[in-house]
Order: C-alpha cells, then sequence, then structure tokens
C-alpha cells in the first residue's frame, strides 16, 4: 500500500491547497475565460456536427484535464523536488518506484477528473451541452491517466522554471490551441490538422467527442492507454535512477 | 554496521567525496566534521540514497546499496540539513504521512505520533501549520519525524544548527539517551562542542577527503594534550605539547603573556584543516 501514502501526501496538499479558492479559481480561469470567449463570441457562426457549443465544451473539458493533470503534476513534482524539498520525504522512503509513480499519477487523474468535469458542470450550467456519454466519461478518465502521467516524468526531469516554461510554450500551448478544442481540426492546414490529430490532446478530443464506440473512438482509447503505459513506465525508470 | 569503502562522488569534474572507507560499528556515535563543502552532507546523502554515488561499496546492517534499497530504507532515520517538511500541512499530519511512507500500521501510528509528539515537547502545536512554527520547533519536528518509524540507524546533518542553548543541550542528551545497541547515529557539526560531548569516534573530512579518524581524546592525544597560546599582532599563536613540563618550559621561553591549558577537538580541526571554523 505504499502507493496509497504517496496519493495520500498529494492529495491532503490539493484539498488544502482547495479550500484556498483563490487556487481553484486559477485552475479554472483559462478554461472559463475560453469557454465564454469562444462560447459567447462565435456561438453558432462555427459549423460542426451536433452544434458549436457541445463541441467547444467537451474540448475545453479537455484542456482543462490536461492543464490539471498534466501541469499540476509536473509542478507539485518539480517544486518538491527544486524548491520545497520535500520530495524528499518520498525518495527516502522504502517504496517501490513503480507505487511512487502509481501514487503520484492518481493524484494527477484526480486534479484532471475533479476540475475537469467542474469545468463542465459550468459549460452545462451556462449554455445548452448535454450531458456527458459514456465515450466522454472513459476519456476525462484516460486523458487524466495519460496527461497526469507524463506531468510525472516531466516533473522529474525538469531542473529550473525556464525548462518548466519551455515546455508551457512548445508543447501546452500549441497542443491548447491547435488541438482541436475550440475548432474543428478540417479548417487548419492539412499537416497541422494530421499532426494535431496525433497529438495526444488531438485524440482526447477525438474520444470526448465520439457519439459511438466505433474503430475511431476504440482507437483513440487504445492510444491513450498505450501512452499512459508508456509514460507511467519512463515516470518509474526516472524515479528509481533519481539522485540529487 | 554501515560499511563505506571507497566511496566518490563527483558532482562535473569536482570530487564532494574522494575515495572514502569507513567502518561504523552499531551503537556508535559517529561525527563527521568539516570546514563548509567537505563533503559531509554528501555522504549522507549517499548513505541514505537521495544522491547516487559516482563508485564505490555501500553497505549497511550486511545489505548492499543500491542492490538492497528498500530494506535499508526502512531501518533509516534521516534528519536533513535543509528543511523537507509540507509547510502546509500540521505537525500532526507531517509526521501521519510519513508513518504511512514507511508502513507504520494505523493503530501503532497513532500511538508513536503522540509519544513521539511529546517526546519533542511539541505536543501543544501538533495542531499548528509547520509554516507556522519557529526554526528550532521544525527541527524538533524532523527530528521526531526521523525516529517515528522506530529506525536501527539515525543520520543527522547539523541536527542543532539554529537551536537555543537549552533546546542544544536537552537535544543532546536525547541523542545519548537514544544511541543504545539499537540504534546507530551519524551526525555531522560544525560545534566542536557538540562532537566532543556526542561521539565516540569522529572523522574529519577536507575537500572531500579523511584526513582524521579516532575518537577526540585520541586525536588530542596525539596533537598533545597541553597547548600554549600566546598572542602576537598577527593573531593568536599555539603550540602543542605532551605533558604539562615541556609545556611550561616552553612558555617560560616566551616573553608575551601565555597560557596554559588542555588541548581539545577544536584545536585538532583547526591545525588538521587550517581554518576556524565558521558557522
Ligand atoms: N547537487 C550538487 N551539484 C553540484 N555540486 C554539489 C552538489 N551538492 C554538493 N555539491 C558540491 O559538493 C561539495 C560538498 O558539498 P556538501 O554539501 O557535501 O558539503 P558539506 O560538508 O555538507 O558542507 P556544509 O558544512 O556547508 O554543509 C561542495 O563543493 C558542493 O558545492
Ligand atoms: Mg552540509
Amino acid at each position: 500500500m505504499g502507493w496509497y501514502a504517496v496519493y495520500r501526501r498529494e492529495m491532503l496538499v490539493l484539498w488544502k491547497q482547495i479550500g484556498r479558492m483563490g487556487y481553484v479559481f486559477s485552475s479554472i480561469i483559462f478554461p472559463f475565460i475560453y469557454l465564454f470567449s469562444f462560447g459567447l463570441g462565435l456561438g453558432d457562426r462555427v459549423n460542426v456536427d451536433g452544434g458549436y457549443l457541445p463541441f467547444l465544451a467537451k474540448g475545453i473539458m479537455g484542456v482543462t484535464v490536461m492543464l490539471n493533470a498534466f501541469q499540476q503534476t509536473a509542478g507539485s513534482v518539480s517544486v518538491g523536488r527544486l524548491y520545497f524539498h520535500d520530495f524528499r520525504s518520498v525518495v527516502l522512503s522504502p517504496i517501490a518506484a513503480w507505487e511512487v509513480v502509481l501514487g503520484l499519477v492518481l493524484a494527477g487523474v484526480m486534479r484532471g477528473i475533479i476540475f475537469g468535469s467542474l469545468v463542465f458542470a459550468i459549460a452545462w450550467g451556462a449554455f445548452d451541452v448535454g450531458g456527458l456519454n459514456s465515450l466522454a466519461v472513459a476519456g476525462l478518465l484516460l486523458g487524466s491517466c495519460c496527461f497526469a502521467a507524463l506531468g510525472v516524468a516531466v516533473g522529474m526531469l525538469v531542473n529550473n522554471p525556464t525548462d518548466v516554461s519551455m515546455i508551457n510554450n512548445f508543447f501546452i500551448t500549441p497542443m491548447t490551441f491547435f488541438g482541436g478544442s475550440f475548432f474543428p481540426l478540417q479548417n487548419l492546414p492539412h499537416w497541422i490538422a494530421v499532426i494535431a490529430q496525433l497529438s495526444p490532446i488531438g485524440t482526447l478530443n477525438t474520444l470526448l467527442r465520439s457519439n459511438v464506440w466505433d474503430s475511431g473512438a476504440m482507437w483513440a482509447a487504445g492510444t491513450l492507454i498505450v501512452l499512459t503505459v508508456c509514460f507511467f513506465s519512463w515516470s518509474a525508470w526516472l524515479y528509481s535512477r533519481y539522485s540529487e | 554496521m554501515i560499511q563505506i569503502r571507497n566511496l566518490i562522488k563527483k558532482f562535473g569534474e569536482r570530487f564532494a567525496v574522494d575515495g572514502i572507507s569507513l567502518h561504523i560499528k552499531q551503537g556508535e556515535i559517529f561525527g563527521l566534521l568539516g570546514p563548509n563543502g567537505a563533503g559531509k552532507t554528501t555522504m549522507i546523502r549517499m548513505l541514505t540514497m537521495l544522491t547516487r554515488p559516482t563508485a564505490g561499496m555501500l553497505s549497511i546492517n550486511g545489505w548492499q546499496l543500491p542492490q538492497d534499497e528498500q530494506k535499508v530504507k526502512q531501518i533509516l532515520g534521516i534528519v536533513p540539513q535543509h528543511f523537507n517538511l509540507d509547510a502546509d500541512l500540521t505537525a500532526r499530519e507531517n509526521l501521519e504521512l510519513h508513518g504511512r511512507l514507511q508502513h507504520i500500521p494505523g493503530e501503532k501510528r497513532t500511538k508513536r505520533i503522540l509519544e513521539l509528539l511529546e517526546y519533542v515537547e511539541l505536543s501543544e502545536r501538533a495542531d499548528d501549520k509547520v509554516q507556522n512554527l519557529s526554526g528550532g520547533m521544525k527541527r524538533r519536528l524532523m527530528i521526531a519525524r526521523a525516529l517515528l518509524h522506530e529506525p536501527q540507524v539515525l543520520f543527522l546533518d547539523e541536527p542543532t544548527v539554529g537551536l537555543d542553548p537549552q533546546v542544544r543541550r536537552r537535544l543532546w542528551d536525547l541523542i545519548r539517551r537514544m544511541a543504545t545497541d539499537k540504534l546507530t547515529v551519524m551526525l555531522t557539526t560544525h560545534y566542536i562542542e557538540e562532537a566532543e560531548f556526542l561521539c565516540g569516534r569522529v572523522a574529519i573530512l577536507e575537500k572531500g577527503k579523511l584526513i582524521a579518524l579516532n575518537s577526540p581524546a585520541e586525536l588530542c592525544q596525539r596533537l598533545g594534550v597541553y597547548v600554549v597560546e600566546w598572542n602576537v599582532d598577527e593573531g593568536r599563536q599555539t603550540k602543542f605539547f605532551h605533558s604539562r613540563e615541556e609545556a611550561a618550559a616552553f612558555a617560560g621561553t616566551l616573553t608575551m603573556t601565555t597560557t596554559i591549558r588542555r588541548s581539545n577537538l577544536e584545536d585538532v580541526f583547526v591545525e588538521l584543516t587550517g581554518r576556524k571554523v565558521v558557522d
């Protein structure tokens, strides 16, 4: 049950953070702005099957999952390593690498799920966006797993704040805007659309927005699972070689 | 208990620890001394597996590192040089989490936490956030945390920095009481009198190399038990002698005022490392 100790530690910190309203607010402020600016600004002018607002709401849920499961996990691990040194209490404990990573990933998954559903709930309350089907729920779960596992690896790799902003500038921001979260990919140049479609966020969007478990949805789910396993193993490998 | 053979740690091209071999017996209180940057913390980090050695052999309780890492980590208690508590959480929560990380079962954990809070006199502040505790309280909390899972080897990296003299004395008593056959202690310190009071043996490091290893008394013995001290314009001069007569005879040849006293570990340290320890 070593993983549980690690998970609990992260969650305890998360609950304290959630207790401060500012944290919740800052976790959803970007998605919130995107939702209302694109939702009110573009409204029905964008043509997508099933309407733009449901499309947008799920896309923004995906972005929220990415920002919270990935960024918050990477942030928590790297800040704990580099500034507060509280990550050492985990490193010094007799817990196997895979259990440590499992605990960290599950905490990241919780972050993704909590804030992803919160943002979707806001969208649901503000606009006519319909509910979540089983594919969207699967997307919420698998997307959180995939991004949280990547977050652990990145959190273990970065060595200073510049690294973190590099990753934000070169991966997260492009994925946020080109990943098909806010508008359909077919309007983009073909090569960008292909890259975006294959990126983790593009894959997540496919799953979130599918209506039936067809081959496309299965493929997306499978891809997220494979990526999760890869990122997880990578994190565990990095952790087992951890040295300050 | 602890075997160290030819331990080396390089950061880039610089040797932080340069080929150290030591054998520390069970129940011993062992001190690591040395000027800033000598490699004391790096030694402890390697023994606790926070830092991977560049080369060398390490074993604790007969277990090899890094192969038996998990087993070794269960019997180690660590008080690091820098704070690594969760500042957002309370003292109790910090201990609680540590107990879980060390696999202490629920009921025993609660009991041990109460005992240790009592032990380090923090019961009253148990539910205060760590960030609101004073420096000395934080250090005491780190000591409680290190002892929570009843370790067999305790590493203390400058455990009494920033503590007031009373608390420091109390802590010394605590460490002395703890170090029984069941607990081996390795500590680093810049307070020479601390090492003299606590440690059965000390190792003096300089630039990653071991330059002396013995009991404080033996080290003084070797240097000379009597010191003649006198002041000149460049500062204080000292000379060591093996007998009081020799010292007195030498003092008689000097024209200025002299003092004769017994040598201490600080003299040994200054002689060997050629610097006054500044903290
Ligand atoms: N992570 C690191 N990266 C690069 N160099 C390091 C690192 N950690 C320690 N060093 C270097 O290794 C040497 C030994 O440092 P260490 O912290 O072990 O000294 P110390 O004896 O504990 O000193 P102090 O009394 O100041 O605590 C120093 O030269 C230090 O700069
Ligand atoms: Mg040090």
